[in-house]
């Protein structure tokens, strides 16, 4: 099976490291870190991934603004996101969902489950 | 009435002991004003002129609507109208809000207490104001720290968590016995550190107003089942065996499913929590005829007898030296009155037969909401309407937005209710929403349309769905629908609509005011138009002002010569809650020549042998032309 390619977009160097680290316990997910939305819009057009996953709160562009970029190029429309973030009540899923994510991953996450967490949206979407 | 009220408006001090109570009034750090019953300012202490930059010799004798805003004062006119109808003592710290505006045009909020004062002559009344600014920006600054500590905790929590998650797991390699217990200790406490972050952002936002509850009707017993079936795990690590008792009933109640899901997790948590290994944590459910009462039970210790005032106490919890390692937040059952709370029930604790604790959460059946369809608490004599919804949250939202407009609002959750409670109450308009679930809200109209009694009741239809609308848009006209209302709806406009076709009083009659001076022409008139309207009599212009802010009136009947005064005065004042003139029919000794006025209808002689009859035609006359099938009111 070819490399399942994930971005993930964190201003906190610490959560990308860890995420990082959490996603390489399953061997088919390839991962790229992006620090910032700007960072991340770039990438995706170049990289191509097959999921992005996206922090909230970020400095500068934050996660709903970079959504709205990523949904504006037609290189990058169809790439699906799931938030991940601290808001994570109901009424902020119902929010982001309605922004055009797919799906939320709440912070703090579970370090030892997040890649099937993963694995589990992009069976839901068809992706693999 | 013939005796007036006089009010000083000089206060000398006659006394050091009056002079004493002056300066205490004076020195009082709330606002202080005193009204009379038809609104007008009688004393207003230091406190008050530094709230509204007014000074007292300003606001003496002008209504006390001069310190709100323009946009409030019909609402404001209306309450108090209500309150004169039924003083009682509104006292401060039951956040009575207001809001109010500075001679300089800003606004402020206020809290307003109320208190009637009987001073022999007149019935006064006291009101008591605070300035709740800081209060309000104390509360707002608390909110957004909270909310704001909360989220920056969870950012490094985020990285702690997930690092000892992977340390443990294994991902990093396999540790070293006395590491791995260390690292143990770490991560189960940095999972205690989230739940407690969690719980105290709960806590806030429900504090706060910012969770919003919506409200269904569905049966508890499938929710709990489910609910047993996702803490099996949890329980299951405290070896505590987890069931429904046999005997539960369905619980068919209204409240919100998701916030009742959150409540009884954490009493399950809570009960398997301090529950002995191999104990059982039951639940039960009983249907009552007013209530849902759901029971959760352990065979633990029970609740240290001590501890038991501070139970639902933030952050209380009992001395666990024996309890075994505790790991809850000291917010969950403080989270779970709150909610209940919201959902209009209780929660309470008891000791169980046999051992161990039994809570209990008591919630409204959905017989007992459903039977509070007729609107019992609000005013006696605002005009009846009646509103088909079946989504009680809408139908209670709009009851309480139309009641301040003067409207109590009956509701029918079917169809077939609508009907049968249409038949038997005379209502003044009818909603009617269109997505009703058994039977569609068009079949409603036509089967209402049908009966005889509401042939002619005017019709509001409300529906969110504007595709539908448009097919069905014809049969609405056919239908006589007067106006068509998307949701959420449009509370200005719906009272727009409501008043111009609703013919005003308690039983649906017109209202009239009649000023005379002679109470036997009062008398007659009264007795006379008794069986086609509300007549309410006045004898002097004052007491006339003061009814006209009390009640709605369709027409008026002026005399000309009230004493020195003409009743012509009135003619400017006389307007509707809308600012539409009220009608008027001259009844006076000398009657010429006073309808160039156009707000004169007629003008009739009272000394005249058929004056009588006349009046009684010609009051007839003005309130067919006013009534709610006139075709120019169709929309």
């Amino acid at each position: 099976m070819s490399s399942v390619r994930i971005l993930h977009v964190d201003d906190e160097p610490d959560i990308r490291d860890v995420v990082d680290m959490s996603l390489g316990l399953d061997p088919d997910f390839e991962v790229r870190a992006c620090a910032s939305g700007a960072e991340a819009i770039a990438a995706a057009a170049e990289w191509r991934p097959l999921l992005i996953l996206l922090d909230v709160m970020m400095p500068g562009m934050d996660g709903p603004t970079t959504l709205t970029q990523l949904r504006k190029n037609p290189q990058t429309s169809s790439i699906p996101v799931i938030f991940m973030t601290a808001r994570a009540q109901t009424r902020e899923v119902e929010h982001f969902i309605a922004l055009g994510a797919q799906g939320v991953i709440s912070k703090p996450f579970d370090a030892m489950t997040l890649a099937a967490e993963v694995q589990s949206h992009l069976h839901a979407l068809n992706r693999i | 009435m013939a005796d007036t009220t006089y009010i000083t408006r000089d206060p000398s001090p006659q006394s050091e002991a009056d002079e004493n109570f002056r300066l205490a009034v004076e020195a009082c750090p709330n606002g202080m004003l005193m009204m009379d019953r038809a609104g007008r300012i009688l004393l207003a202490n230091t406190e008050i002129e530094r709230l509204f930059g007014y000074q007292h010799s300003e606001l003496f004798d002008q209504t006390i609507e001069i310190l709100l805003p323009e946009r409030l004062h019909g609402m404001h006119l209306r309450h108090r109208a209500a309150f004169a109808r039924h003083p009682e003592h509104r006292p401060l710290g039951h956040n009575r809000r207001l809001l109010c505006r500075h001679r300089d045009g800003s606004e402020l909020p206020v809290e307003i207490g109320l208190y009637p004062i009987n001073s022999g002559k007149a019935v006064l009344v006291l009101s008591m104001i605070i300035d709740i600014t800081e209060r309000r920006r104390m509360d707002r600054l608390k909110d957004e720290f909270v909310s704001t500590v909360s989220h920056e905790l969870r950012t490094p929590l985020t990285s702690i968590a997930a690092s000892l998650g992977l340390l443990t797991g294994g991902a990093a390699g396999t540790l070293p016995e006395p590491a791995a217990r260390l690292i143990h200790i770490a991560e189960s406490n940095s999972k205690r550190l989230v739940r407690l972050i969690n719980d105290i952002l709960d806590i806030q936002k429900i504090e706060s107003g910012q969770v919003s509850f919506k409200f269904k009707r569905f049966d508890a017993r499938p929710l709990v089942e489910h609910l047993i079936e996702a803490s099996r795990g949890y329980a299951d690590g405290f070896h505590v065996h987890l069931r429904l008792d046999a005997e539960a009933a369905a619980g068919e109640m209204y409240a919100d499913p998701d916030r009742l899901s959150q409540v009884i997790t954490n009493l399950l948590s809570n009960l398997i929590k301090f529950s002995p290994p191999d104990g059982e944590v039951v639940v039960a459910i009983e249907q009552h005829e007013h209530s849902v009462r759901i029971a959760v039970r352990d065979h633990g210790q029970g609740i240290p007898r001590l501890f038991r005032s501070h139970v639902f106490e933030k952050f209380a919890q009992a001395d666990a030296s024996d309890a075994g390692q505790k790991t809850g937040t000291g917010l969950g059952l403080s989270i779970v009155q709150q909610i209940v709370s919201r959902l209009g029930g209780t929660v309470g604790f008891d000791g169980a037969i046999g051992g161990g604790t039994i809570f209990c959460i008591e919630l409204p059946s959905w017989a007992k909401v459903a039977a509070r369809e007729s609107d019992t608490g609000g005013d006696p004599h605002a005009a009846r309407i009646l509103l088909c919804e079946d989504k009680l949250d809408v139908a209670y939202a709009l009851r309480d937005r139309l009641r301040p407009a003067g409207f109590s609002t009956d509701f029918a959750h079917s169809p077939a209710d609508a009907i049968t409670r249409a038949r038997a109450i005379h209502y003044g308009a009818i909603l009617v929403d269109l997505d009703l679930p058994d039977g569609d809200g068009i079949g409603l109209i036509q089967a209402l349309r049908a009966q005889p009694e509401i042939f002619k009741t005017p019709i509001v239809v409300i529906s969110a769905d504007s595709a539908r609308d448009k097919t069905a848009g014809p049969d609405l006209v056919q239908l006589n629908v007067l106006e068509h209302l998307q949701t959420p709806v449009d509370i200005h406009r719906l009272t727009q609509i409501l008043d111009s076709v609703i013919v005003r009083d308690g039983n649906g009659r017109a209202q009239i005011l009649h000023v005379d001076d002679d109470q036997n022409v009062l008398e007659i008139v009264a007795r006379t138009l008794d069986s086609i309207a509300g007549v309410v009599s006045v004898n002097s212009i004052e007491e006339a002002r003061f009814a006209l802010l009390q009640h709605r009136f369709d027409l008026a009947i002026l005399d000309i010569r009230l004493g020195a005064v003409s009743g012509l005065d009135l003619l400017s004042e006389l307007h509707s809650n809308k600012g539409d003139p009220i009608p008027v029919i001259i009844f006076t000794a000398h009657a010429t020549g006073f309808t160039d006025n156009p707000q004169v209808q007629a003008s009739l002689d009272k000394s005249s042998s058929a004056s009588l009859e006349d009046l009684m035609t010609a009051v007839r006359d003005r309130l067919r032309l006013r009534s709610p099938q006139a075709p120019t009111e169709v929309a």
